[in-house]
């Protein structure tokens, strides 16, 4: 039942994901020049980006009462029921953690899907297995964002939580081109030099780098959960 | 437990006449139904009831004996207030004295 | 199995060194109504929420059917089997009455469907309104009625009362009754309506600061309390020294008032020993004893 819980907070939050990209794919300014694989790579940031968002957004896994929408009144209060049922703290947060991370795949290849059919020219000489390669290096290399969101659901409430899950990804880009970092050891890697489109490969170390992130993460939120008074 | 009393004196409930559970009379009163279950132990130390094992409270047949009593206690009261009445006495301080007196005995016991 | 169902030893909890509970001593009997009463922050909430694992505490020791509350695992099990209101009154706004009684149920493995439908008829509950669209009252009753569906053997309600209209409250105060008589669910509960509570309650305790002043039976305590109304022939020309047990005393001119916690026969003693004097006493209430208490610390 925790999963309908879950269902009910973030539905809306699901179909601003699949509709935002792909209503972004369908502006003729955004879409213009895209003519090769290239000159996609803009475009390629924006969708990282796009996937960073979501993971930020769909990853506010606490034991708080997530609004759905907009605001709500007795959010607050209701977490005392969630806290009240005979459920650990864990299993709260580790379902609604699973729920929030399919639905996270499922935005992110909507977007890459969204891109491929809507924007032929852009695919260059890649097939479909590399589409495929690229959606799960996305999903794996972003995840990283989205458990700390996790982690930042623990002590930061809703409108800062997401904010500060996409200020910490601005952090990691900006730093990891200042430091020069491989393309295949960046998590954002996929989104520029390291995209399995041009390589036809994945870049598994940047995969390895975020799947230790991720777990990291959400040990330390398991903990602050369990010890957290509310 | 004073309506009770009261009824069983009057005779508005006579020997054997069974009495509503306890749960009952605690939902209908919205009261406590350990405390029903208490008064309903102290009737029976008066013998006023007496309780069947699985089968409730009832009225005693002992309460025959006891209603005589109540009879003559009764005419002792009457005589009393009739002379207090008579020193002009008001029904109030009557009362209080009888409460007072009353009260001052259960605290010494 | 033990007469306590829950045992509050020493109890002891402070938030950034403002002190909520400092060494409480609660014990509820199996089957007993148990009124808990104290001022607004004298550390009710702070109880209740260390007895469901949501607080930790500081110190001492507090279980549930023998049970530790601040093991994580045994926490869990003791929510199984309790049914909860809290103070707030405030359940998942985006859910509409049917959503919130389908996703509890599955929980708790002795919810009563016979009980839920019962209380959806007395409460008048609309199954498809959005818990956000609710009154406050409708929220309590459909928390009252979660709860109390739950097939519990301990209900912990933090005012439960608390919003509902005086019909209302007689309707939730005689279900309650009714699982006390007929199920022998033991009921923890706050209030501020000392009235409510003298009428269904058989157990009080009142906690001031952080700890418990009164715990004991109701009868017991208005057993043991009584206010003297003494009146003298003359004003006594120097304050007297009244015997102990008296908690408070209130002198106008030829009168005194005494609250006697104790020690009624003493006191009547010793006012009568003065010549010229007449002494009465009467029974004291819930709300006196009750503000004596928070009154007197």
């Amino acid at each position: 039942m925790l999963w309908m819980k879950g269902w009910l907070e973030t539905r809306w939050r699901l179909l601003y994901g699949l509709a935002i990209p792909l209503i972004t794919l369908l502006l003729p300014r955004v879409t213009a020049g895209a003519d090769s694989v290239k000159d996609a790579s803009t475009f390629m940031v924006v969708l990282a980006f796009f996937g960073v968002f979501n993971a930020a957004y769909l990853g506010g896994a606490g034991i708080r009462t997530q609004s759905p929408f907009a605001a709500m009144k007795g959010l607050h209060g209701s977490t005392y029921y969630t806290l009240s049922l005979p459920v650990s703290r864990m299993r709260v947060i580790s379902v609604r953690v699973a729920l929030g991370l399919l639905e996270f795949a499922a935005v992110v290849a909507a977007a890459y899907i969204g891109f491929w059919l809507l924007l032929p020219a852009a695919r260059g000489n890649s097939t479909l297995f590399d589409l495929f390669e690229l959606i799960v290096t996305a999903v794996a290399c972003s995840a990283c964002f989205y458990f700390a969101s996790v982690l930042l659901a623990t002590f930061l409430d809703d409108p800062w939580q997401p904010f500060g899950g996409v200020f910490l990804a601005i952090v990691v880009w900006l730093g990891a081109s200042r430091l020069s970092i491989g393309p295949r050891f960046n998590v954002f890697g996929f989104a520029g030099a390291a995209s399995p489109l041009i390589t036809h490969t994945i870049p598994w170390p940047a995969i390895a780098i975020s799947f230790i992130c991720c777990a990291v993460l959400f040990v330390v939120a398991l903990r602050i959960a369990d010890r957290r008074e509310y | 437990m004073e309506q009770v009393r009261h009824a069983v004196e009057i005779g508005e409930l006579r020997a054997g006449d069974q009495l509503p559970p306890i749960r009952k009379i605690a939902e209908d009163l919205v009261m406590n139904p350990n405390t029903v279950a208490r008064a309903y132990r102290e009737l029976e130390h008066e013998g006023v009831v007496e309780l069947k094992h699985g089968l409730g409270a009832f009225v005693s047949h002992s309460v025959v004996a006891r209603t005589s009593v109540m009879r003559k206690a009764h005419a002792i009261v009457q005589t009393a207030i009739e002379r207090l009445l008579s020193l002009a006495l008001s029904a109030d301080e009557i009362r209080r004295l009888v409460e007072n007196e009353l009260a001052l005995l259960r605290s010494k016991k | 199995m033990n007469d306590f169902l829950v045992e509050i030893a020493g109890l002891t909890k402070s938030f950034r060194g403002q002190t909520a509970l400092s060494g409480l001593d609660v014990k509820v009997p199996a089957g007993s109504i148990f009124g808990f009463l104290g001022r607004n922050g004298a550390g009710k909430t702070t109880t209740i929420k260390l007895l469901l694992g949501i607080l930790k505490p500081d110190a001492g020791r507090a279980t549930i059917f023998g049970l530790p509350v601040s093991d994580l695992r045994a926490s869990i099990e003791i929510r199984r089997r309790i049914g909860f209101v809290s103070e707030e009154k405030e359940l998942y706004p985006y859910m509409t009455v049917d959503q919130i009684i389908r996703f509890t149920r599955p929980f708790f493995p002795a919810w009563r469907d016979d009980l839920e439908q019962r209380y959806l008829k007395l409460f008048e509950l609309p199954l498809k309104r959005k818990i956000a669209d609710l009154s406050k009252g409708m929220r309590s009753k459909l928390m009252l009625l979660l709860a109390m569906s739950h097939g519990a053997e301990l209900l912990i309600l933090d005012e439960p009362s608390d919003g509902l209209d005086p019909a209302a409250v007689e309707d939730v105060l005689r279900e309650l009754v009714a699982l006390s008589a007929s199920e022998g669910v033991t009921i923890f509960f706050s209030s501020h309506q000392l009235s409510e509570v003298e009428q269904v309650a058989d157990y009080v305790s009142i906690i001031d600061h952080g700890k418990a002043i009164v715990g004991e039976s109701l009868d017991d305590l208005k057993a043991r309390y009584r206010r003297l109304h003494i009146v003298f022939e003359n004003e006594p020309r120097t304050p007297i020294r009244w015997a102990p047990g008296a908690e408070h005393v209130r002198q106008e001119g030829r009168s005194v008032s005494i609250l006697a916690s104790r020690n009624v026969e003493e006191l009547v003693e010793q006012a009568r020993s003065i010549p010229g004097a007449s002494v009465e006493q009467f029974p004291v209430n819930l709300r006196e004893i009750f503000l004596e208490h928070v009154r007197g610390n």
